[in-house]
């Protein structure tokens, strides 16, 4: 059995009110000024706010609100609006610089998330185009791009062979009329993780769309979402992934199959310890319904009481981010501290040690002599 | 709405002081001293927020460390959008302010269609005076603007998609090199301008307060009327040349910011501006002649 949540941040997140109305959208209409400066504020951070209209609009809360905070929100909803239709545009301008290559293209994130137009795309800040291709066609993929006229986006020699040699992306690609950034990737996590799963047992698993493209299945598409938050990601005002996480569960989670599925699959790709969090945070945090059995089979794969302690510590202090709860201010540096221990925590997790100390020396040089000019 | 100096300046010492322009409302906070007494001086008579208020914008303009608010004096902005500005010395404080604030209606603002633009009013005929930097637009219509004109901005032309109708955001006008003893001598008294900020990246500045009946009528939108494209240059003959339809619609889009966000509604406003407005491109060589061809314009084109 593991320890409910229990710290005194816990109890502080529990009550903030924009996760509380993430939770349950009525709440807006109960909101003073106070309130709403305190709710928009975290959610401009987060960047949120354009998922507060999509609350507001699927819930018919929308003309209740104040003229005020539909003005504040407007600005986000159409700027957000404008971003998924560049995207979009993107993916059609890549389709068709790819219309020889006649292998899988698989969208991730964002633009999976658009064209299979789950809920977790409502009011979701796109900025970057994703897609996955097989490793082995790396090559053939970048030169179709570059010959419909992207450009490369890193010139530096040391960056080229990191990403070329470690990393799980190409340097990303942007067309100059367009300015959209578009990332390659060959697999979903850095070559030298630890973690890093089989991809082509997701390669195999993708579900064709209509027309050129292809997504990870329900399953992979959830998983993805897991690593990139909690074994890739800074964790940095990740609410929004957590959040995407919550959406899937609960769409996907309707299908009886799922969920069993889902903890073979993780357990396949030997991602148990990543699910187990996103489960624990998203049942803490969201209280996403997530069955017995399930959260029983997760925490099989939960990590020491102790670890798991530190983990608490540290992800409280970086989900809602912001501001005293209950009046109460918080300290700025174990603020600093959670956030810079989670982002020390996804290199450990990245590269060997000597490569990181190799790596970071660089790139501490590399700055160190940038501010010398 | 008035509140007294001290209080103001206590509310931008602590947290922050709440101002609203137009259809926006900022709260600002300045840890510099002097940079407090310039910004009070200049918005003078603005509306003040007791609070509290629903507000769009949160502007910090701080010292990074002790070293920079007291040994070398450096201002730092933060507008919590993404800005990445060159720290300015303390002595030109306001401009930060002034930056930071525009930064934040440039890429926050997307309830209006905005036009890199000034927009001026009078019997209800307004008019968009759209132009790149340098082009005289500031200088226009604050001439205009102190000439019978409604002053609504020089940098910021505010229509809604949905009404098609200008709104105002009465900052203060922003003058640069020339343009200030030319705009000192049409104003004929002081007391409207700040101190001239020399050796800025952009040469002198110098910031003009709109007339108080401006900042009295800021929430009064009016109906567009005609777009006139100024053209200063001090060696050419004035000349008015009218713009077709088409060229009027596609200057529009030109000299809007944020056109492509806003998408179809947008298209829908500037394509009836071009159709309902009458547009014309002015060259002249003082600012004189430049408030004289838009009156000559206006009187002719507009019943």
């Amino acid at each position: 059995m593991t320890t409910p949540v229990q710290t005194k941040d816990s109890l502080d997140q529990k009550q903030n009110l924009l996760l509380q109305i993430l939770k349950t959208p009525p709440l807006m209409t109960a909101l003073d000024i106070k309130g709403w400066n305190q709710v928009l504020f975290e959610a401009h951070m987060l960047k949120l706010r354009a998922r507060l209209v999509y609350d507001a609009e699927v819930n018919g809360l929308w003309s209740a609100l104040p003229d005020k905070v539909q003005q504040i929100l407007t600005n986000a909803k159409i700027e957000t609006a404008a971003r998924q239709r560049k995207i979009m545009w993107e993916m059609n301008r890549v389709s068709r610089a790819l219309n020889d290559f006649k292998d899988k293209v698989i969208l991730v994130k964002g633009a999976a998330y658009l064209t299979r137009n789950l809920k977790c795309a409502g009011g979701r800040d796109s900025v970057d185009l994703d897609i996955l291709v097989s490793r082995k066609n790396l090559d053939i993929v970048e030169n179709h791009l570059l010959l419909a006229g992207y450009v490369s986006q890193v010139l530096d020699d040391y960056d080229q062979q990191y990403y070329r040699e470690w990393a799980h992306e190409l340097p990303p690609l942007v067309h100059p009329s367009r300015l959209v950034e578009v990332d390659v990737h060959h697999t979903i996590l850095q070559v030298t993780n630890r973690l890093s799963p089989d991809i082509d047992l997701m390669i195999n698993a993708s579900q064709p769309l209509e027309g050129h493209f292809h997504t990870l299945c329900d399953e992979d598409m959830l998983l993805h979402s897991i690593v990139h938050q909690f074994v890739d990601g800074t964790l940095k005002s990740s609410l929004r992934n957590l959040l995407e996480q919550h959406d899937m569960m609960m769409e996907f989670g309707v299908k009886p199959e799922f969920w069993t599925k889902f903890m073979d699959r993780a357990e396949a790709l030997r991602l148990g310890r990543p699910v187990f969090y996103s489960l624990r945070y998203c049942a803490h945090f969201l209280d996403t319904p997530i069955p017995d059995a399930v959260m029983v089979r997760a925490k099989k794969n939960a990590p020491g009481r102790a670890v798991q302690k530190l983990m608490d510590l540290l992800i409280f202090r970086t989900m809602v981010p912001f501001g005293a709860a209950n009046g109460r201010r918080r300290s700025k540096l174990t603020d600093f501290l959670s956030t810079n221990g989670l982002y020390i925590r996804s290199h450990w997790l990245r590269m060997p040690p000597m490569m990181l100390i190799a790596h970071l020396s660089r790139k501490f040089y590399r700055r160190f002599m940038a501010r010398q000019i | 709405m008035t509140m007294d100096i001290f209080k103001a300046e206590h509310h931008l010492a602590g947290p922050g002081l709440l101002m609203g322009v137009g259809p926006i409302m900022t709260r600002i906070a300045i840890k510099f001293p002097s940079i407090r007494d310039d910004f009070l001086h200049m918005y003078q008579g603005y509306p003040f927020f007791e609070g509290p208020e629903i507000t769009d914008y949160h502007l910090t303009i701080f010292a990074k460390n002790l070293y920079r608010r007291y040994l070398r004096p450096q201002v730092a902005i933060n507008t919590l959008m993404n800005d990445d500005f060159v720290p300015l010395p303390e002595s030109m404080g306001l401009l930060s302010v002034e930056m930071g604030m525009n930064w934040q209606v440039a890429f926050g603002c997307k309830t209006h269609i905005l036009f890199h633009a000034g927009v001026v009013e009078k019997n209800g005929v307004g008019v968009i005076i759209p132009a790149i930097s340098g082009s005289g637009k500031s200088t226009l219509s604050a001439g205009l603007s102190y000439d019978g004109w409604r002053f609504f901005s020089d940098e910021f032309g505010m229509l809604k998609a949905e009404t098609g109708e200008l709104y105002p955001y009465p900052r203060p006008v922003s003058l640069k090199n020339e343009s200030i003893p030319v705009m000192k001598e049409w104003v004929g008294s002081d007391a409207p301008f700040s101190r001239e900020y020399e050796g800025t990246p952009k040469g002198t500045i110098c910031y003009l307060r709109p007339p108080i009946a401006c900042l009295e009528e800021m929430h009064k939108p009016v109906r567009p009327r005609a777009v006139i494209h100024p053209v200063y240059n001090p060696n050419a003959k004035s000349d008015i040349k009218p713009l077709t339809e088409t060229m009027a619609f596609f200057r529009l889009v030109r000299s809007s910011a944020n056109y492509g966000d806003i998408g179809a509604p947008a298209f829908r406003a500037l394509a009836k501006i071009a159709k309902e407005c009458v547009s014309c491109e002015i060259t002249y060589s003082s600012l004189e002649e430049g408030i004289r061809l838009v009156n000559k314009f206006i009187d002719e084109n507009v019943a």
